[in-house]
């Protein structure tokens, strides 16, 4: 079995296949408290410190749902081009587990907070492809189990149990493990655009399951597809696909698809497998019914039009905005707008610097410095008028390429005006002709053999009195002017 | 809608209860005619008449509550009824996936 890597399709011996899969996100509203108790929702308490009666499960406590949750679904809804729905109804979704108190879920099932939407991908091609959304709901998380702390009992801890979350549900649209990435991708920047989330899969504040099937190339059917749960980042979740739908082929290919059967699964990324998750493997009801404690959601029309006006400038528009502003590719674009603190960033260095040249910098030179240094753009070691500073002395031919990346390194322990460096170090750029005019005929002087050669069509011999110049001037002379110069002289 | 064998050995594994195989007949056919009694709800048109999810709503939609974080910070009493506790956790039977 091959794989190919342009439109990702599972070559079999008997079909071409193709993956189809849609994501469901978890995403936890950021809030003060929860959803529907007043215990703050904070990460990191002491533990059950966040807890109230209710979301103990104590018997006779009724649910009041928190405003701010309400909006953030309202922001979160509007900034995915989703229909937000007026009326919403909650549901107890029963299920008995040790981190479920109550002994049910209260989510959303038939009226949800969001009905169908879309999210706009960005490839690394620089063309865009859009993912449907079918909805969105809300609902609380469930409490967390802790199994490595007695040998033979489990922890529980209520402070996450309550805390609201959005359920977000794709439709099927997925095509490619990359596909599924950039979707999460996007999401997650939309979220913290917004400030609904936080968007940090690595502390569980986003969290995703994976809905896999595949079928062979140019039919339309669904096939039975698994669903494998939990998954805690972008790259997990791209490699489980993966090797979920390898599983998939492989049984269908043996003649043995009737093994596949509709199932949660868990992916083992050290062992590179999906195995069956055996608490789900017994059949279960969740027998949905409306939650009595709740009246309907209303949210007015009123309500929604102030949210909308007050959205932020959304991943997509702000794309928009830097191609045309800046002139910049899809591609560059994308980048830089996939993370707020980024895009603000850019925007400082751009309207100091040229815009193309800026865009390079950050994405190459800064965002090397920021992973060497394991840090994010919020607390970059080179501030953005610094940086955008150092970008315009390149273009303005006070210093060369190369020796701004010398003084990029000085920037990155000591964050000072780069004019200051340049100064200090005397690392300006001689432009000076008749400094560059001495050191290039000295040099016709002492090696006339390479003048010759030069005479007699040779032209790459020009390289080797440039990179003599430069020797001399320790990178220092304007590489226009020595070529210009050079050109005069030696013809 | 009919309730055939299937159905039936769903339901029981759902419920967590056990019926002899003798009786399974008996139990179908019974389930059956309440299912079929149901139906007779079928013959009223509620086509035009919107799903009734409490009867409260019929005198307004959900109070909201102020995002304010002024409840917690009861660990002793929340703790106070768990059959077994330590260090401040609920404890429970281990079920590790």
């Amino acid at each position: 079995m091959t794989k190919s890597t342009s439109s990702y399709i599972i070559k079999g011996e008997k079909h071409d296949w193709e993956v189809v899969c849609g994501l469901e996100v978890h995403c936890q509203i950021k809030s003060e408290s929860k959803l529907f108790s007043n215990a703050p929702a904070n990460f990191g308490s002491a533990p059950n410190s966040n807890v109230e009666f209710l979301d103990a499960g104590m018997p006779g406590m009724l649910p009041v749902i928190n405003e701010e949750c309400v909006r953030q679904a309202v922001r979160t809804a509007l900034s995915l081009n989703a229909q937000v729905n007026n009326v919403s109804e909650f549901s107890r979704k029963n299920y008995f587990y040790a981190d479920l108190s109550l002994g049910y879920q209260i989510s959303q099932a038939d009226k949800p907070i969001m009905g169908p939407g879309v999210v706009v991908l960005d490839m690394p091609d620089g063309t865009t492809r859009n993912i449907g959304l079918e909805r969105m709901h809300m609902e609380i998380d469930a409490g967390k189990s802790m199994h490595d702390q007695h040998p033979d009992s489990s922890f529980i801890d209520f402070n996450r149990a309550g805390v609201g979350l959005m359920e977000i549900v794709s439709d099927p649209d997925i095509r490619t493990p990359e596909e599924a990435g950039a979707f999460l991708r996007k999401l997650r920047a939309i979220v913290r655009y917004v400030g609904s989330c936080d968007g940090n899969m690595d502390e569980g504040s986003m969290r995703c399951d994976a809905n896999v099937s595949v079928r062979p190339v140019g039919s339309t059917e669904l096939r039975t597809r698994c669903e494998i749960k939990n998954v805690n980042s972008v790259r997990y979740v791209m490699q489980a696909i993966e090797i979920e739908a390898l599983r998939h082929v492989e049984l269908y290919e043996a003649g043995r698809g009737d093994e596949i059967i509709q199932s949660s699964r868990l992916f083992d990324p050290n062992k590179g497998e999906t195995r069956s998750m055996r608490s789900k493997e017994n059949a279960h009801d969740y027998r949905y019914f409306p939650e009595p404690d709740l009246l309907p959601l209303v949210v007015s029309d009123e309500l929604i039009a102030e949210l909308k006006a007050k959205l932020p400038e959304l991943p997509d528009a702000k794309k928009e905005r830097f191609i045309q502003e800046f002139k910049l590719s899809p591609y560059d674009s994308a980048v830089l707008i996939d993370d707020r603190n980024t895009a603000e960033y850019y925007e400082i260095v751009a309207k100091i610097a040229d815009p193309k040249l800026s865009a390079n910098w950050i994405t190459t030179n800064l965002f090397a410095l920021l992973k060497e240094e394991n840090k994010t753009i919020a607390n970059s070691p080179i501030s953005a008028s610094n940086l955008g500073k150092l970008i315009k002395l390149i273009t303005d031919d006070v210093i060369s390429g190369k020796i701004a990346k010398q003084v990029f390194e000085i920037m990155a322990t000591d964050d000072k005006d780069p004019e200051k460096i340049v100064e200090e170090k005397g690392l300006k750029q001689i432009t000076d002709t008749s400094a560059i005019e001495k050191i290039i005929d000295e040099l016709i002087e002492s090696s006339p053999e390479n003048v010759q050669a030069f005479k007699e069509g040779k032209t790459k011999v020009v390289g080797w009195f440039v990179g003599q110049v430069m020797k001399q001037t320790q990178g220092k002379a304007n590489p226009g002017v020595v070529n210009k110069i050079l050109k005069d002289k030696l013809s | 809608m009919g309730v055939d064998t299937k159905t039936l050995d769903r339901i029981c594994e759902l419920s967590r209860i056990e019926i002899k195989e003798e009786n399974k007949q008996d139990v179908i056919s019974k389930l059956d005619n309440v299912i079929h009694w149901m139906d007779s709800l079928n013959e009223v048109d509620t086509s035009k008449v919107e799903p009734l999810v409490n009867v409260s709503s019929l005198f307004g939609s959900a109070p909201w509550r102020e995002d304010k974080a002024t409840g917690g910070n009861k660990v002793e009493q929340v703790l106070k009824n768990a059959p077994s506790q330590m260090e401040e956790h609920f404890l429970v039977p281990k079920v590790v996936e």
